[in-house]
């Protein structure tokens, strides 16, 4: 089933036309990576996605219905958001803030169900974080922070979990736990968007990637498919050697190539 | 680390001083009058009491009632306020709503259309109000940084009591020009119960608008748009919190005059005890503010009994040292 | 050079001896009189011939300060600057006990005389004020009618007091003041046969009186400050509902400036406005008994 669907998406900042024309899908089950250099609208495109920002033209489907039908509690449902910007404004203890997710099932003035408190155990889980449950959130490392506001996400257990580099910031054992959640969420029926910066933890970890260049996805499909010598070289303006290794598909950057051509 | 007090514990203690010091105000004034004859004076006057009686309905209760309810609306903005530009530094008197509402009650008064049209009052405060909260949310905007938030509320102060002291000394009546300190520090000295019945319905009013951005603030802990993702919508939560604030904390000043720093204080000092969530710093607020205000008001009728002390000075006191700490630990936090 | 530090100490010399400020012996009366003080400016308008008096102050005008507000439009009006003063060159100027010290003594410097009035806070004083002036002016014989006809009302009033029952006044002013010991108001209210609540208290001078302590007091008759067309915060206490309360139990009468501030007949005339006010209220409290 199709979690989230665009068509022809435009988004214009100002006088830049961001995004231009962006279609795609995600399904149920995979986990589609969005791949591309700084500046080419990965975070528009995908907070356009979720209509926090203005369309300049395009349609979306949430869960199969237009978005613009959808109330934004239902909207928060139906998909999961976690932003770049890892804010944290008040010292709130960890298990508090994780159960933030649970906000778009609860009643009007509801106190925490069964249902809540197991699924803000089980993103702790998820994440590694149980032991840092009554921490101030603010107290944290960075990386453990990171975790946090991604078990937010994860508790929300929405069909659809939208990420915006997650794994920024992110120990490599860290970032690789955190991939396997994500492959874990699809093996169990949901779906994952997230925008990544390492290409080969996109290349290993990803059923799909959207490559974006100048706001255009310039290439869609396996990594095996998208992640060529020759694209990379006119996307990044880097010269690289992509290879079937050990654990999987990976990107070796050799050096750095004049950008198009 | 758990919260230290249960919550529901937290708010029945605050609940527990902030009625205590309404009896203590009830019980202090320039007159010593004995407990029992001001409990019955009040309740139940015999013949012979009609003076204490008078001096107890018509003097002590409209300022113990006054107290509790500008402290709560000042404790209850002050919360709101910081929740929602995510600033352990705003309030309503720093970022100059006190001062705007202020200048639009002295325009309502001076000119003489408060004495024609009674609720002009009210509402030409809660016009000055919004202004400055509109004013400055719509400068704090984008940036969240704690310089341009409290630039706005200087600037905005300061250009309020520079036009309540002109609109003063322009007053025909002589009196006028020396009544800055009023405006500008606060006093509930001889309020009476229709100050009391024309801010009462605006607090009431504004405190609804203001409990109803609890869940949103919530929410913006994680930020603008985690909020929004999660089911908020934003520009509700603006507009509940700008109004919300402007009709509380706008009657409260119409009758009381700017009266700063309740609301900085209070929220900082209880926010560890309820755990940082925003929506339970609002009940806690509104009690904490009450009584502090309260108890400043009680301080003011202790330190100096026949003068008019003026309220802005003891929350000075306490707030301005208060201010001075919170701004060197912001700076050490972002250094 | 030499000339001006000739002139210099001439000017010197005369200072000297302007300095030791000896009244001048018996001379002709002063023909260019200027009054800096509310007080004697209605002392000087009622006693002065036509022309002898140049100018008044300001305040002589305003309803709220002087009795003679209508009669002082004829004179010009400074505002007691002494240079203001100076230019009119007045050969007599009379100011009050505290006019700004250092204008009168600027004008002594200059060479001008300058005499002096304490406010009064008695009723008796204003008979000897008013023969004072008189004696100042070179008007002995208006001043001597005038005096004669105010000490004939006191004497009534005192008359009438000493009979009178006890009732209590209470006066309020902006910003809870009220008149103690010691203030024209107290006198007054004293003349018209009511005791001071204020006084009883132990309040001296102008001081504050809490709104409690005014409703505790209990006073008989209320008595409240004029109050200026526009409002102020000050004023609004008069206005307050307790005081309003009181005022609807015990009757009230507004007391303005131009009667309280000044010991002048217009405030003979206050006195014997509150003395039929006490009549009454007396009437009404022994109606309820």
């Amino acid at each position: 089933m199709t979690l989230l669907q665009t068509e022809n998406l435009c988004v214009r900042l100002g006088e830049h036309a961001v995004v231009h024309r962006a279609s795609l899908t995600v399904g149920a089950g995979e986990v589609v990576g969005l791949i591309g250099p700084n500046g080419a609208g990965k975070t528009t495109l995908l907070r356009a996605a979720l209509g926090l920002i203005p369309l300049e033209g395009g349609a979306i489907w949430l869960g199969g219905d237009p978005l613009e039908a959808l109330a934004p509690a239902e909207r928060a449902r139906r998909a999961a958001w976690l932003p770049q910007e890892r804010e944290i404004a008040w010292p709130v203890a960890v298990e508090r803030l994780v159960a933030l997710g649970r906000m778009p099932h609860a009643r009007r003035l509801g106190q925490p169900t069964a249902a809540d408190r197991q699924a803000v155990a089980k993103a702790l889980a998820a994440m590694e974080i149980t032991h840092l449950a009554k921490r101030p959130a603010t107290w944290l490392s960075g990386g453990e922070r990171a975790r946090v506001l991604i078990a937010r996400a994860l508790a929300q257990e929405a069909p659809l979990l939208m990420a915006d580099e997650p794994a920024v910031s992110l120990d490599p054992g860290y970032q690789l736990g955190l991939m396997e959640v994500f492959r874990q969420q699809a093996l169990a029926g949901r779906g994952v968007l997230l925008s990544l910066h390492d290409l080969s933890l996109a290349a290993r970890w990803c059923d799909r990637l959207l490559l974006l260049h100048e706001g255009h996805i310039a290439a869609e499909g396996p990594p095996s498919a998208v992640l060529t010598a020759e694209r990379l070289r006119t996307v990044y303006g880097i010269a690289a050697e992509v290879a079937e290794g050990r654990g999987g598909l990976s990107v070796q950057v050799l050096g750095r190539t004049p950008a198009g051509g | 680390m758990s919260d230290p007090l249960p919550y529901p514990l937290l708010l029945a203690l605050l609940a527990a001083a902030a009625a205590a010091l309404f009896v203590a105000s009830l019980l202090t004034g320039s007159s010593g009058l004995g407990l029992a004859e001001s409990v019955q004076a009040l309740f139940a006057p015999e013949p012979g009491q009609q003076a204490v009686a008078l001096v107890m309905r018509e003097i002590r209760l409209p300022r113990a009632v006054l107290g509790l309810m500008v402290g709560a609306s000042l404790g209850l903005a002050g919360a709101v306020l910081q929740g929602y530009l995510r600033n352990p530094l705003a309030e309503p008197g720093l970022i100059g709503v006190s001062a705007s509402a202020s200048f639009g009650a002295v325009l309502a008064f001076y000119t003489g259309l408060a004495g024609a049209v009674a609720l002009a009052l009210p509402v030409m405060a809660l016009i000055g109000a919004l202004l400055a909260v509109g004013l400055v949310f719509a400068i704090a905007g984008r940036s969240r940084g704690s310089l341009t938030v409290i630039l706005a509320g200087i600037a905005v102060s300061s250009l309020a009591g520079a036009l309540v002291s002109l609109t003063l000394n322009l007053s025909p009546n002589p009196f006028a020009a020396y009544e800055m300190m009023f405006w500008l520090l606060g006093s509930l000295a001889d309020r009476s119960l229709q100050h009391v019945a024309l801010a009462a319905p605006f607090m009431l009013a504004g405190w609804l608008l203001l409990g109803l951005t609890a869940r949103g603030l919530d929410a913006l802990t994680l930020g603008e748009d985690a909020a929004a993702a999660l089911g908020v919508r934003l520009g509700r939560l603006r507009l509940l919190a700008v109004l919300g604030t402007a009709v509380a904390v706008g009657a409260a000043t119409a009758v009381a005059g700017a009266i700063g720093f309740v609301g900085l204080v209070v929220p900082h000092l209880l926010r560890p005890l309820v755990g940082g969530m925003p929506s339970r710093l609002l009940p806690a607020s509104a009690l904490g503010g009450a009584a502090l205000l309260l108890a400043a008001d009680l301080a003011v009728r202790l330190i100096a009994p026949d003068r008019d002390l003026k309220l802005g000075v003891v929350t000075a006191l306490i707030g301005a040292p208060f201010f001075v700490w919170l701004v060197l630990k912001t700076r050490r936090g972002l250094a | 050079m030499r000339m001006a530090a000739t002139a210099g100490r001439w000017l010197l010399a005369v200072l000297l001896a302007l300095g030791f400020g000896t009244p001048l012996p018996a001379m002709a009366a002063p023909e260019r009189v200027v009054s800096v003080n509310v007080c004697t400016d209605q002392l000087a308008m009622l006693t002065a011939a036509p022309g002898q008096l140049i100018a008044v102050s300001h305040l002589a005008r305003d309803p709220y300060s002087s009795a003679m507000a209508g009669e002082a439009e004829g004179y010009a009006v400074t505002n007691g600057e002494a240079e203001a003063v100076f230019q009119l060159q007045p050969d007599l100027v009379l100011a009050g006990a505290y006019t700004t010290p250092v204008t009168v003594r600027l004008l002594e410097r200059l060479g001008v005389r300058v005499e002096r009035f304490a406010s009064a806070t008695t009723l008796s004083a204003i008979a000897g004020d008013l023969r004072r002036m008189g004696a100042l002016l070179g008007q002995e014989a208006e001043a001597e009618a005038l005096a004669e006809a105010t000490e004939r009302r006191v004497a009534a009033l005192q008359a009438e007091a000493r009979a009178a029952g006890a009732v209590s006044a209470a006066f309020l002013d902006a910003n809870s003041y009220t008149a103690g010991r010691g203030t024209l108001l107290h006198a007054m209210i004293e003349a018209a046969g009511m005791q001071n609540a204020a006084a009883e208290q132990g309040l001296t001078f102008t001081a504050r009186l809490p709104l409690e302590a005014l409703v505790l007091a209990k006073p008989d008759l209320l008595l409240l400050a004029q109050r200026y067309p526009n409002p102020s915060m000050g004023e609004a206490v008069l206005d307050h509902p307790a005081v309003r309360a009181l005022a609807s139990r015990t009757g009230s009468v507004e007391i303005g400036g131009a009667a309280s501030t000044c010991g002048t007949p217009a405030t003979l005339a206050a006195v014997e406005r509150l003395a039929a006010a006490r009549r009454a209220a007396a009437a009404m409290r022994s109606a309820d008994e």
